[in-house]
Parts: C-alpha cells; sequence; structure tokens
C-alpha cells in the first residue's frame, strides 16, 4: 500500500519560537507555504498557520512586531508516522480537525503533510467523460455546440450566473455537485439561439441555464450507473466491494447564484474531489463545468 | 394565510431566541433585497414535497447575528465566521420546517450567496414569504416549491431533446 512518505513535503520549514509574527509573516512569504512548524533549540513544540495567523493574531488585534509566534501557535503537534497510507492521514485529519501535519519516521520529523495532499486524487477521466459528453449532448439540443478543454486549476470563473445541480444519495453519503458558470452574454446567445429573441431580463437567463444544469443532471444520473465504484472509491479513499458501492442518485433542484466574481459557499468540503472544465465555442471559453465530489453527511 | 406561515413564525422565533437570545417579530410586507448588501443561504427539501427555503439578511444584522453566535467582539466577524453564522441558521430553520413536510424527505447542506450575489430558484414558485424585525433590522424567510413553470414548458416547446 502507498504510504504517505510518497505526498509529503520536504524539507520541514520552521521558524524559531521568539520570532515575531512580522518574521513569520516574511518567511511564509519567502517560502510560499501557509504554515511554519515552531522550533525550540533542537525541539519541535508547535504550528503556526495563516489561518492561526488571522483568527489569533489579526483578529485580536495583537501588534505583530510586538507578538511572538509561541503566542499563537498550536500545540501540542499532531504527527503521523510515515508508515501511515493515505486513507490513515485522512481520518487523523479529520478526527483532529487540523489540515498540516509534520510527518515522522523513526520519531524524527521528517517532513509535512497537508490535508489536501491527501485529498488532491486525480479524478479518472473515464468518470469526467459521462459528464462531458453529456454537457455537450445537452448543449447541442439547446442548439449550441461546445468543445470541452482540459481541466484548469483557477477558480476564479468569470460567469455571472451559476447554475448549481447536486446528484445525492444519503444512504451513501455521497454527493455530486455540478456547477455550471456561465457569463451573462454568453447565456444571452444560448438563449437567442434557442427561442430567436434576446432575453428580457436576468430571470430567462436564470431559468435557461439552470435547466440546462437539470437535463445535464438528469442525463448523468442514468449514465454513470457503470461508475459507482469509481465514485465511492474516489470520495471514501477505500477499495469497495461492489456489493457496497451501489448507489442510488437523487437529484436534487437547480439553484442559481447570481453575480460576478463567482465561487460557490458551502458546497465544498476540503477533502472533496473537484475538477474544473472550460467548454469553447468556436475559439473562446463559453462556460466552465465544475464537479465536485464528496462525502455528505 | 400562506402556506406554513404560521408555523414559519413560530421556528424562526425559536431559533432566534433559543440559539442567539434574540426577539424577533413578524414585520408587513416583503424584504427588499440589496444588491450589494444582502445575504442569503438556502437549503433544499426533497422527497414528497420539494423546494427550497431561503433566508435573506442585511450584512449588518449578519455581523450582529455572528458575533453573538460566536462570542466575538464587535467588528471581529470573519467572512468564515459570517458564512457558519448564515449557514447554521438556515440549516436550523430548514430542519424545523422539514418536520412538518411529509416524509419521507431530506435537506440539502445549506448553499450561501455573500453581498452581491444573489440566490434565485428557477424550477419553484415561491409559496410563503415571511418578514421579521431583528434588532431593528428586517430579514425574510422565504419558501419556494418546485413547479412546471411557464419558461420550462416554452422551451420543452422549441428543444430538440426532451426534457
Amino acid at each position: 500500500m502507498e504510504n504517505i512518505g510518497l505526498y509529503m513535503h520536504s524539507p520541514v520549514i520552521s521558524i524559531n519560537h521568539d520570532a515575531t509574527l512580522v518574521d513569520f509573516i516574511q518567511k511564509l512569504n519567502d517560502a510560499q507555504v501557509d504554515y511554519l512548524i515552531v522550533k525550540k533549540q533542537d525541539d519541535y513544540i508547535g504550528i503556526v498557520t495563516n489561518t492561526d495567523f488571522m483568527r489569533k493574531a489579526l483578529g485580536k488585534r495583537l501588534n505583530p512586531k510586538s507578538t511572538k509566534v509561541s503566542d499563537i501557535m498550536s500545540r501540542p503537534l499532531l504527527t503521523l508516522d510515515i508508515s501511515a497510507s493515505k486513507a490513515q492521514a485522512q481520518q487523523f485529519f479529520r478526527k483532529n480537525k487540523i489540515e498540516h501535519a509534520p510527518v515522522t519516521e523513526q520519531n524524527q520529523i521528517v517532513g509535512m503533510l497537508l490535508l489536501n495532499d491527501t485529498v488532491k486524487k486525480v479524478i479518472n477521466p473515464k468518470l469526467i467523460d459521462p459528464f462531458l459528453e453529456t454537457t455537450v449532448l445537452a448543449l447541442q439540443g439547446f442548439m449550441t455546440e461546445v468543445t470541452p478543454g482540459d481541466p484548469i486549476e483557477d477558480e476564479n470563473l468569470p460567469g455571472e450566473i451559476t447554475a448549481i445541480i447536486k446528484l445525492s444519495d444519503h444512504t451513501q453519503n455521497v454527493e455530486i455537485t455540478i456547477a455550471l458558470n456561465v457569463p451573462e452574454e454568453v447565456s444571452a446567445i444560448i438563449y437567442k439561439n434557442i427561442f430567436g429573441e434576446d432575453p428580457k431580463g436576468i430571470k430567462d437567463i436564470c431559468n435557461l441555464i439552470a435547466e440546462l444544469s437539470n437535463i445535464i443532471g438528469g442525463n448523468i444520473k442514468e449514465k454513470i450507473g457503470d461508475h459507482h465504484i469509481d465514485i465511492m472509491e474516489l470520495i471514501y479513499f477505500e477499495n469497495m466491494d461492489p456489493k457496497e458501492a451501489k448507489i442510488h442518485f437523487e437529484l436534487d433542484l437547480p439553484t442559481t447564484i447570481v453575480g460576478s466574481g463567482q465561487r460557490i459557499f458551502g458546497e465544498e468540503k476540503a477533502n472533496a474531489a473537484k475538477v474544473i472544465i472550460p467548454f469553447f465555442g468556436e475559439k473562446n471559453p463559453m462556460f466552465f463545468l465544475t464537479l465536485i465530489f464528496q462525502e455528505i453527511q | 394565510m400562506q402556506f406554513l406561515e404560521k408555523e414559519i413564525q413560530q421556528y424562526a422565533h425559536l431559533v432566534c431566541s433559543t440559539l442567539l437570545d434574540f426577539e424577533i417579530h413578524p414585520l408587513p410586507g416583503t424584504f427588499e433585497e440589496s444588491p450589494t448588501d444582502t445575504v442569503s443561504g438556502c437549503v433544499q427539501i426533497t422527497g414528497k414535497w420539494n423546494g427550497s427555503i431561503m433566508l435573506s439578511l442585511p450584512s449588518a444584522l449578519v455581523n450582529i447575528l455572528t458575533e453573538k453566535m460566536f462570542s466575538l467582539e464587535p467588528g471581529k466577524a470573519s467572512i468564515d465566521d459570517k458564512k457558519d453564522a448564515v449557514g447554521e441558521l438556515i440549516n436550523m430553520i430548514g430542519g424545523n420546517i422539514k418536520a412538518l413536510l411529509p416524509d419521507p424527505s431530506i435537506l440539502s447542506v445549506p448553499l450561501l450567496a455573500l453581498e452581491g450575489h444573489s440566490l434565485q430558484f428557477p424550477c419553484t414558485k415561491m409559496v410563503t414569504h415571511c418578514q421579521f424585525d431583528c434588532q431593528g433590522k428586517p430579514f425574510a424567510i422565504s419558501l419556494f416549491e418546485r413547479t412546471e413553470t411557464p419558461f420550462k414548458k416554452r422551451l420543452k416547446s422549441r428543444l430538440k431533446l426532451p426534457i
């Protein structure tokens, strides 16, 4: 079984316990990380993350020039042994409600593991393909030809309209969120392709994109029956018994969010698997499809 | 009387008084969303009854509720705190309303739209809208029920694929 040594970062980046918060921020920026391990002489005694800084220092308006990192560090330092599996690390993070842990080998800290390292799962393309095919077909039904591009990392999507629909199974506690982020201008073109006239307002556009997400969700529900094991393994990090992996998805209602600078709040947990795929018209990206696979409680 | 209006008023009062120790009072009329100053949260109920419940609040009230919920000093609520507070409130209100609806039904996790964004429920019609006063500021709870909208009928007649 793969252990977390494959995913950890090393060397560990540390800061002295009596360094100030100004030093902390400087080092954080220099190292391009969001945490530092706190060191006192030869011992690692705690950790300070960007969140600690925001909440404990900024939130309490502590003076960064005079406050020491030891004043805001989290302790004790919870560590993971290098022999742990990704699934075990996941459970450890979940149980302790933390997102960073030093990795030890023979009781020596040898690296750092972040929650994201354990959940940055590569979603199998064969699981994404049905979503792409369904989206292309749905758009054809909407008299618009599109082609999927390669997944992108940037989560700041340009569209003003996001339609969100979910497939969920509350027995298996799994959920797939399908979000379509579409610029208003593109929505208006699609609307015109169908109705031969401009939309009368934002409500027409929201209705249209919501119905598009509804069609994609409805059709994908029928298509992903062969991928239940892939979905369960992606979400739960475990090899699944095919009998136990059976999912019965229900399609929720679409909801739309209107406004620029969109991010979906309340939809994505830290351990979610996510992919964002642009769809192109003749040249430029027309809209973005976000898929989030995650456990629900 | 609107659908479940009295019950929504009672539950909103119960949640605000037990969770926040705030008294709220029903207000006549419709809550006016501001494009830049309203925070909304919603949960969906799916099952025998299908629809969404939305909580809409002005930013100033979100700050007050968040500070009270997490015992923060004035002005100390972060965006995450505010998201947690609104999510918790709509979750509790939604859970209570779900209990009034026919079983089996499922409550979704909350979806939030912060200032500058608004939530829309395209495949529904609004069946209840209750406005309240809390700490001198208005807020609203709205119930949207799934329906076959005129837009969907119009779309069906135009599309190549069945929907």
